[in-house]
């Protein structure tokens, strides 16, 4: 049977900032996986969250667990990403000189998710950017 | 490294501290302000964060990354929300007057060891 909880995350509030992340790392460790192994997960749902407080016009974190895998979704209303291929390289940001003064927009949110995620896959529009992560379950995944 | 020694060598003061890791012996540090670069690279849970970054995300970077001691250089002063998600989330917070290239200097000389990115 799936589990999924769903996170709103709303456009510049980074008063709360990392509380979906936060909340996620929490009930992950109440299932008993192992601490590397929800680092990782965690990782990207910080970098997605961030993305969608920084970059768009609000949106929804959702995590879904079954007994094999676990997806992370991140879901905007846009504005999208406009080039991809240069969103995806270490680097490169479209984040203000504000953003960066509160220690992000290095260019390496994206990236970072792909490093640490099983499976990465990303669609982006004017209407929105889907951003899909997934992490196999195995035994050696609980402490 | 314990925390107590951490304090005595930077001249530090502790702003709120985790019971839990009175006695931990810290191996490593990372020394950013960057906090995407702290989730890019910091995968070890014994090491230390220093920053002059003052805001929650530097605790929320930290608490994904099971980071539980931080010190915040140049004189900063914490503000009341950073120091209540410290003790939700039972971390370490030290201030040093120090700049971050003093505190690093000071804490690798002295046994610190630098994270292999």
């Amino acid at each position: 049977m799936d589990i999924t909880y769903d996170f709103e995350v709303y456009a510049n509030d980074y008063q709360n900032a990392g509380n979906a992340s936060s909340e996620i790392k929490k009930y992950l460790m109440q299932i008993g996986f192992t601490t590397k192994f929800i680092r990782k997960i965690v990782i990207c749902a910080y970098e997605a969250e961030m993305n969608i407080v920084i970059h768009s016009l609000g949106g929804k974190l959702t995590i879904t667990i079954d007994n094999k895998k676990i997806i992370l979704t991140s879901t905007d209303k846009g504005p999208g990403i406009k080039d991809l291929d240069l969103a995806l390289s270490e680097g490169y940001s479209t984040a203000t000189e504000a953003v960066r003064e509160m220690g992000f927009g290095a260019g390496m949110g994206l990236p970072n998710m792909k490093k640490n995620c099983k499976f990465f896959e990303i669609d982006s529009s004017s209407k929105g950017t889907i951003v899909k992560l997934s992490w196999e379950i195995k035994d050696e995944t609980f402490s | 490294m314990k925390v107590s020694k951490i304090v005595e060598l930077i001249d530090g003061k502790i702003i709120t501290q985790n019971p839990d890791n009175h006695d931990k012996e810290y191996l490593k540090a990372f020394a950013c302000d960057l906090m995407s670069d702290c989730l890019a690279f910091v995968d070890d849970d014994n090491c230390i964060l220093i920053t002059g970054l003052i805001n929650e995300q530097a605790l929320r970077t930290a608490e994904i990354l099971d980071i539980d001691c931080i010190v915040f250089a140049r004189g900063k002063k914490l503000h009341d929300n950073m120091v209540n998600l410290a003790k939700i989330n039972r971390m370490t917070l030290i201030t040093t007057q120090y700049t971050l290239f003093e505190v690093s200097g000071i804490l690798y000389q002295t046994g610190l060891k630098a994270l292999k990115i």
